[in-house]
């Protein structure tokens, strides 16, 4: 492997993408916060991105190519959706185990 | 076959105009974009049966820059089946959420959703583009968690949590398949994809990430964790819908995935090896997903388990045709897990909205607190039986044709080792549908519990599935006909707008 | 070329180093703000890399909107006792239901699986071709027959309407499945968990008519530069959270049907695009005459500005909002 090559910036950014989507993915499996696991889910968004962006840059005689960058804008709004609808979740269920430590886990509650 | 993409807008049509509508006209409006979808899937089916497989550019912009539609007789399957299921489950849930003063919120934000929800489904089996595939998956999986935690139950609530979390990475690392392979080829068409994929570490890479990401929401055994909680604790109709479609839409994708795109690469040498490891975690969720089954004693925990049984069943079709591509096992192998796919869907559905009628009558689904259910509720209990012998595999259900035809496929290429797996599965059904059938014919003591009254439709839409998921066992031969335009004809039909 | 070197390998470090600590910070509030700086420093990387609608995309939505959800949520959790709060929400909905507690065995297992992964994805990247245009000249080429001059925008409004008019179904989803989730109709009643002070009424009240100048010119823009519905729906999410962060009328005072209408503007009017071109005999689905498409590209980024300002808006008010059950 030639040392330039990777040096070059589309390498060391899409190196750099793989690496933020592998920590990404540890934090997801060993984090037991909720909202940590949800910051770690938009880590490897963000490294997927990056991979993206770094891939429309490559050819850099013209101009950057749209595509990618079409792409990762509608992965940004599908990213922050989700994203909201986790956080709603994560509040709500917070709620309910408050209120939950009064009236011990309600016949609703399956634990499986 | 501009026709083909009202598959997709009647049901985003019904959604808007559920959402404006005053209440007591989105049942009827919400049917009448069913039925419409219905008709329109039923015609391409007809279409596939007559001509072949089709396909649409939108906008009028070829395929490497814009995306296309593509029908063909897998697809059309899929769209018919989730229609019949969808107007079925529909005409069931309007009754459903009209019951109580508690349930009639929950069908105001029912009806938008299951139609987004299905406009999505359609979309995906019409799907022809690696990236408005990931955004298509998007928009069933917030649509179908959305649709778990309807109940507002902390237990649904921390189940679509669950869901939730593990669909977008899932998601994200189909995602990261496909910026992969759009930087190692610069396209996003499936077929054009596969003419430029050749075997290097990025494409190997990027297969293994899109097929991972694909099992996690199909729920295959190490990943099925999210689903039992999921679709047990859900309303009965959207249960029907997780189980008997939801969980399909991203197995179809893995097909396409697998024998459309990657087609090239797997099936000589070292790429026997992916199929045989799917068809081993297929033949482990077989075996644990019925086991855990047998032990359940809540009967919508019981389905729900029998879900992750039974979709192991579906994968088989990976090991046995990246051994060998010859005509008489894929034409058996696709038959056989198209069948598999009608009759869980079909059966599954049933059960679940007969769970939610017996949940209706007896306020519990404990199957301990089932007192002569059999001698009250004749027609559950008959829709019961009738489903559990097609998930059993007797004659002459779909689910019979199903497992027969996966048997000889799997012996008929030479792996007879998944042979005993189907068996055994099939005799581990066999022990949960008796044990709940059971618990029906157990005699009151006197104290029976008092049953709520259950409406017609609600009574009536499970028996019609179980008896459909016997009927479309005596057409086994026209849905065979249809398939075997599935893998090979899509690779030459296909592709109509290369440069 | 070395300044730029040494550019691009301090931002890679800093955004590595971000990530990690706000993965790793034991701290939940500081995990917080580095995710908020993680934005921002995601956002340098992307005008670095000549993005600059996804930089200004990102700096609004990925470190601002999601650092407030996250905030708005982390408040929401804090009042009671910070610490129980992690074990009993943790221990609702950790992924892996069979182990107890992930004990040094799941930690070398997820550590194995995750370094075994990572180090393939490294050698398949290594693997790329170092150059390539994608599709960028045959984007070029079609731009004329697009109906507008910036190729992002032709991309996401005529080349690939499909997944943009889905995308926005998403977040009418998300918006629909976060109301099932607050057990609510629609966003009337929702208030400020504080009392808004004058000072901040009166910034924003002067403010007001300039972001409704910024959307505009955004929305404006968008046809041949940077900027577009989406850039333009952000700075409209802004100025509504800002509205009713202050006290002032916002979409909470919409009633239900108003703020339906106005969530579902972008993806109904998209969807009135695809029937009418569906039913149109000599027309594929979603095409646009070449004369229109630049009208009708235009009328459906002012809907689906509305609809994303809207959404996103929400989201946040939903979030921040004092609870009330």
């Amino acid at each position: 492997m030639d040392l330039s090559m990777v040096m070059s910036t589309f390498f060391l950014y899409s190196l750099a993408a793989m690496l933020l989507v592998g920590m990404g993915i540890y934090g997801l499996l060993t984090r037991r916060h909720l909202l940590r696991k949800v910051m770690a889910l938009n880590v490897i968004a963000g490294g997927v991105f990056l991979l993206l962006i770094t891939t429309a840059y490559r050819n850099q005689e013209h101009f950057p190519d749209p595509v990618p960058q079409a792409m990762v804008l509608t992965g940004i709004v599908v990213a922050i959706s989700a994203t909201g609808f986790a956080l709603a979740l994560v509040r709500r269920i917070h709620q309910r185990m408050k209120d939950a430590k009064t009236d011990p886990f309600g016949e609703k509650w399956d634990r499986s | 076959m501009n026709q083909m993409i009202w598959v997709v807008l009647l049901p985003f049509l019904g959604s808007v105009v559920c959402l404006l509508v005053h209440r007591k006209l989105v049942f009827a409006l919400a049917m009448a974009a069913s039925l419409g979808t219905l008709a329109v899937a039923a015609g391409l089916v007809a279409h596939v049966w007559e001509h072949a497989g089709a396909r649409v550019e939108l906008g009028g912009w070829a395929a490497p820059l814009g995306i296309a539609l593509q029908l063909d007789g897998l697809a059309a399957l899929f769209l018919l089946l989730t229609a019949v299921v969808g107007v079925l489950v529909g005409i069931y849930a309007g009754s459903f959420f009209a019951q109580t003063s508690e349930l009639r919120p929950m069908g105001i934000h029912f009806w938008p959703l299951w139609l987004l929800l299905w406009g999505g489904l359609n979309g995906v089996y019409l799907c022809s583009d690696a990236f408005n595939a990931y955004v298509l998956l998007e928009i069933s999986t917030l649509a179908a968690v959305g649709l778990t935690v309807l109940s507002g139950s902390t237990a649904s609530l921390v189940a679509g949590l669950r869901y939730l979390l593990a669909a977008m990475f899932g998601s994200l690392m189909y995602l990261l398949g496909v910026a992969l392979l759009y930087a190692g080829t610069g396209q996003l068409d499936f077929v054009l994809l596969s003419r430029s994929l050749t075997p290097q570490v990025h494409v190997v890479t990027a297969f293994g990430l899109m097929v991972f990401g694909l099992l996690l929401k199909s729920a295959l055994l190490p990943f099925h964790f999210w689903l039992p909680p999921a679709h047990a604790s859900a309303p009965a109709p959207v249960s029907a819908i997780l189980s008997a479609l939801v969980v399909k839409a991203s197995f179809f994708l893995l097909l396409k995935i697998w024998f459309v795109v990657f087609d090239s690469l797997s099936g000589e040498g070292p790429g026997k090896m992916p199929g045989q490891l799917l068809g081993f975690l297929g033949s482990l969720a077989v075996v644990w997903g019925s086991f855990q089954a047998v032990r359940q004693w809540r009967l919508k925990s019981l389905i729900a388990y029998s879900t992750v049984g039974q979709l192991g069943y579906l994968f088989f079709i990976f090991p046995v045709l990246s051994f060998s591509h010859s005509p008489p096992h894929e034409a058996l192998a696709w038959g056989g897990t198209v069948f598999h796919l009608f009759s869980h869907g079909l059966a599954k559905a049933s059960l679940f909205l007969a769970a939610g009628c017996l949940l209706r009558a007896m306020g519990t689904d404990d199957l301990h607190a089932m007192r002569d259910i059999a001698g009250r509720m004749p027609v559950i209990t008959f829709s019961l039986g009738v489903a559990g012998v097609s998930l059993m595999g007797l004659p002459p259900s779909a689910g019979f044709v199903a497992k027969w035809m996966l048997l000889r496929a799997v012996l008929a290429s030479g792996q007879w080792w998944w042979a005993p797996v189907i068996v055994l599965g099939g005799l581990l059904t066999a022990a949960y549908v008796f044990k709940i059938l059971a618990y029906t014919f157990v005699p009151s003591q006197g104290d029976a519990v008092r049953l709520q009254p259950v409406s017609l439709a609600m009574t009536f839409v499970p028996l019609a599935l179980a008896m459909l998921c016997v009927l479309i066992g005596f057409r086994a031969d026209e849905v065979i006909l249809l398939l075997p335009a599935v893998p090979g004809c899509e690779m030459s039909a296909g592709g109509g707008g290369g440069p | 070329m070395n300044l730029t070197l040494l550019f691009d390998v301090f931002l890679i470090a800093a955004l590595l180093l971000v990530s990690w600590r706000l993965l790793g910070a034991s701290d939940l509030f500081q995990a917080t703000v580095l995710f908020i700086s993680f934005g921002l420093f995601l956002s340098l990387a992307w005008i670095r890399l000549q993005a600059p609608d996804i930089a200004l995309a990102e700096a609004a939505v990925g470190a601002g909107l999601a650092g407030v959800l996250l905030l708005g949520t982390f408040k929401g959790l804090e009042p009671e006792e910070d610490r129980e709060g992690e074990n009993l929400s943790s221990e609702a909905c950790r992924l892996d239901p069979i182990s107890p507690c992930p004990g040094r065995a799941h930690l070398l297992l997820a550590f194995t699986f995750v370094g075994s992964m990572t180090a393939l994805l490294l050698l398949a990247v290594l693997d790329l071709p170092a150059e390539g245009d994608g599709l960028t000249l045959l984007v070029f080429q079609s731009l004329d027959r697009s109906g507008v001059e910036h190729p992002v925008t032709a991309v996401l409004l005529n080349f690939r309407f499909y997944d943009t008019w889905l995308e926005l179904g998403v977040l009418v989803a998300a918006a629909l499945s976060i109301l099932c989730v607050r057990n609510r109709l629609d966003l009337r009643e929702l208030r400020p968990s504080k009392v808004p002070d004058v000072m901040l009424r009166r910034l924003v009240m002067g403010l007001t008519p300039i972001m409704i100048l910024v959307v505009v010119y955004l929305l404006w823009l968008g046809d041949h530069a940077p900027g577009g519905a989406f850039q333009a729906g952000v700075v409209l999410a802004a100025m509504l959270i800002l509205l009713w962060f202050s006290g002032h009328a916002s979409i909470t005072s919409l009633s239900r049907i108003l703020w339906l209408f106005s969530l579902i503007a972008g993806f109904a009017m998209m969807l009135l695009a695809a029937v009418i071109t569906a039913s149109w005999p000599e027309m594929r689905p979603l095409e646009f005459a070449e004369e229109w498409s630049g009208a009708i590209i235009l009328a459906i980024e002012v809907a689906a500005t509305l609809s994303i300002g809207v959404v996103l808006s929400s989201l946040a008010i939903l979030s921040l909002g004092a609870v009330e059950d």
